[in-house]
């Protein structure tokens, strides 16, 4: 075989992934700009309609990408002969991408808002100063965004894997244990808006991108691993339905 | 097709046995492969190779390297001969033994025969 | 290229259900394989320790003198055909063929799509929408255009009905005489699939229970039919697999070759020796209790 197994993995995925990703960005883009036509004819607002939108609703997406990773394709690669592990780092090359476009959607977003507030004159409205106003803070959000990404879509697939191998009740037990990687990344990047109302409320200060960086890479490391060993040995069971 | 009377292979030979005796199959004249059979037949082409197999033993079938299976040139007289064998007991004999069970008496067997002459 | 098969006392634990004990089995490769058992008699498991989808509690699984599980060169060239396809329901048929036409190694499309057109296997539609026969045509159109070495279908033609199945016997024999591999059929369905097989492994209660070329398993059952008192003398000492009485006649199922005087010593006695279809065989090998 000319190309090795994870990437072929990698790409397999890609490829089946593709339309529901594509399609959910271009829904969220759309209705962004539907919103944001109006907010701008409407003349003013108090916050950052990119922040809202994108705080919580493409993290929910993120995770439930996740979640069907193992649920729904560890069974079919396993069945044409890839091994669990080449299946992982596949996949895990697939959340890389994923992460990857919706941090890069995510800071192009808030640097159009951006854009968009100066020249519509919004940004005297805001309650909060606006999120992204320079360049450095542009970078910062790229890179806490893409460790965001990269923690919903692994805590989602621990999710997915506590599922596939304990069982329902076990899977949905194990919730509050599999999203506290989650936890860890948001308040190390003060995101919003769980990072940023847990430290609101407990009074902690936003910190350094060097921190979160910190924190937030071994959440990813402890979800990742955690997940490799469940999906090791897992058995593959009978199709139903 | 086959049943389950006697192991397949020994049918296999049989029935190829019986188109040499009624000329369907001539003397020096290819036999299918043993993997058309099995593909015709739908058995397995091992079971197909053990009947053939059986019947080069026999001396039946002769090989011709890379070429195929062929029918010995004498293999109808040496059925011929091994039936006629076997006719009188098997065939002649039992029916004698029949004939006693049922209460037919040889004359009247006779008889018939003669009237087939 | 052909895989042999070896397992060495396996032992298969589902919480405190032993479905496999201790199984120890051995199949040379580039065979097709008959493995007969009756539901829960753990061959399904056998199967899916030996195609590396589940790993055993204990013992050894060697495919090719390697364990299977995690092992990427051995497990490219197993493909585990079930009778449904691991997909979900809102995947199409064609982009199911499309992942294993990228991760197969030995697949051959144009096999495939002769397949496809043989089982009417409609290309857009989702395999939720689709029937249970189309499902399993599906699976084993899968497991024959993957060409892989070691293939196993576990009763996948389950769903299908009498012409698809013969379509399926057929495909998968040409195929195997054109490219010899090792191939396993689990089956309930033994009078269908009978002929195909070479060698015949028969399993229950996860064990096992016979392993003999198809022709000497055959063999190995006889019918026994006459006047009782003749019949019992005759079987006496014989391991006995059933019997069925109706007035004065018996008919005894014994296991274990007769020698050709034991035959005519049968024929003397006045007693009737038929032979025992390998359906009835396993039905008797495997029946709940034996004398």
């Amino acid at each position: 075989m000319t190309t090795s197994t994870p990437w072929l993995v990698a790409r397999t995925q890609a490829r089946a992934g593709l339309t529901t990703v594509a399609g959910y960005w271009a829904i969220m883009i759309t209705i962004y700009a539907v919103i944001i036509t109006i907010v701008v004819s409407v003349g003013d607002t108090d916050v950052s309609i990119w922040a809202t939108s994108g705080g919580s609703a493409p993290k929910y997406f993120l995770l439930a990408i996740g979640v069907m990773l193992t649920t729904a394709y560890l069974p079919g690669y396993v069945g044409n002969g890839v091994t669990r592990r080449d299946y992982a780092l596949g996949a895990s090359l697939y959340v890389l991408a994923v992460a990857a476009v919706y941090a890069v959607i995510m800071t192009l977003g808030f640097l159009v808002e951006h854009a968009i507030y100066s020249s519509a004159d919004l940004m005297g409205g805001l309650e909060d100063p606006y999120p992204v106003r320079s360049l450095a803070d542009g970078l910062g959000t790229l890179v806490a965004e893409l460790f965001v990404g990269i923690i919903y879509l692994c805590c989602g697939w621990l999710m997915g894997t506590c599922f596939y191998r304990f069982g329902a009740w076990w899977g949905i037990g194990l919730i509050p244990v599999t999203l506290l990687p989650v936890v860890v990344t948001e308040v190390g990047f003060d995101s919003l808006w769980l990072g940023y109302g847990i430290n609101n409320g407990l009074g902690i200060e936003r910190p350094a991108l060097a921190v979160g960086v910190l924190m937030a890479a071994v959440s990813v490391a402890a979800a990742w691993f955690v997940n490799f060993a469940l999906i090791r040995a897992v058995a593959i069971k009978k199709v139903s339905g | 097709m086959f049943d389950d009377r006697s192991p397949i292979y020994l049918q296999i030979a049989d029935k190829i046995k019986e188109d040499i005796l009624s000329g369907a199959l001539g003397e020096d004249e290819q036999v299918m492969s043993t993997n058309q059979y099995a593909s015709f037949y739908r058995i397995n082409p091992a079971t197909a190779a053990k009947g053939f197999q059986q019947l080069v033993e026999e001396g039946v079938l002769y090989k011709r390297r890379g070429i195929g299976m062929f029918v010995s040139a004498d293999a109808r007289e040496k059925l011929r001969a091994e039936r006629r064998e076997r006719f009188f007991e098997q065939v002649v004999d039992a029916m004698i033994a029949e004939a006693r069970v049922i209460g037919i008496s040889l004359d009247e067997i006779v008889r018939r025969i003669e009237g087939a002459k | 290229m052909t895989l042999p098969v070896e397992v060495k006392d396996l032992t298969i634990r589902y919480g405190d259900t032993v479905a496999v004990d201790g199984l120890t089995l051995g199949l040379d490769g580039g065979k097709i394989y008959g493995l007969l058992g009756r539901n829960g008699s753990g061959k399904t498991s056998v199967l899916s320790a030996v195609a590396a989808f589940r790993k055993a509690t204990s013992g050894a699984v060697l495919v090719d003198g390697a364990e299977p599980f995690e092992n990427a060169a051995l497990t490219r060239q197993i493909c585990f055909v079930r009778d449904r396809v691991d997909a979900q329901d809102t995947d199409q048929v064609r982009a199911v063929l499309k992942m294993s036409r990228a991760l197969r190694p030995n697949w051959d499309e144009e096999y495939a799509q002769a397949l496809i057109e043989r089982f009417h296997l409609p290309l857009k539609k989702r395999i939720g929408a689709l029937s249970r026969g189309a499902k399993s045509a599906l699976s084993v159109t899968l497991g024959l255009a993957a060409r892989a070495p070691l293939t196993i279908f576990d009763e996948a033609y389950l769903g299908m009905d009498a012409p698809s199945r013969y379509a399926f016997y057929e495909e998968l024999l040409n195929d195997y005489i054109a490219h010899p591999r090792t191939i396993i059929i689990s089956t309930h369905l033994i009078e269908e699939v009978g002929s195909l097989f070479e060698e015949v492994v028969i399993i229950d209660k996860g064990k096992l229970v016979a392993h003999d070329e198809t022709e000497a398993l055959r063999a190995r059952g006889v019918a026994v039919t006459g006047p009782v008192e003749a019949v019992d003398a005759f079987t006496a000492g014989r391991t006995v697999l059933g019997d069925q009485r109706l007035g004065g006649t018996r008919s005894t199922t014994v296991y274990g070759q007769l020698t050709d005087e034991e035959r005519a010593r049968a024929r003397d006695a006045g007693l009737e020796l038929g032979p025992v279809g390998l359906q009835d065989l396993f039905v008797h090998l495997t029946a709940e209790e034996r004398r």
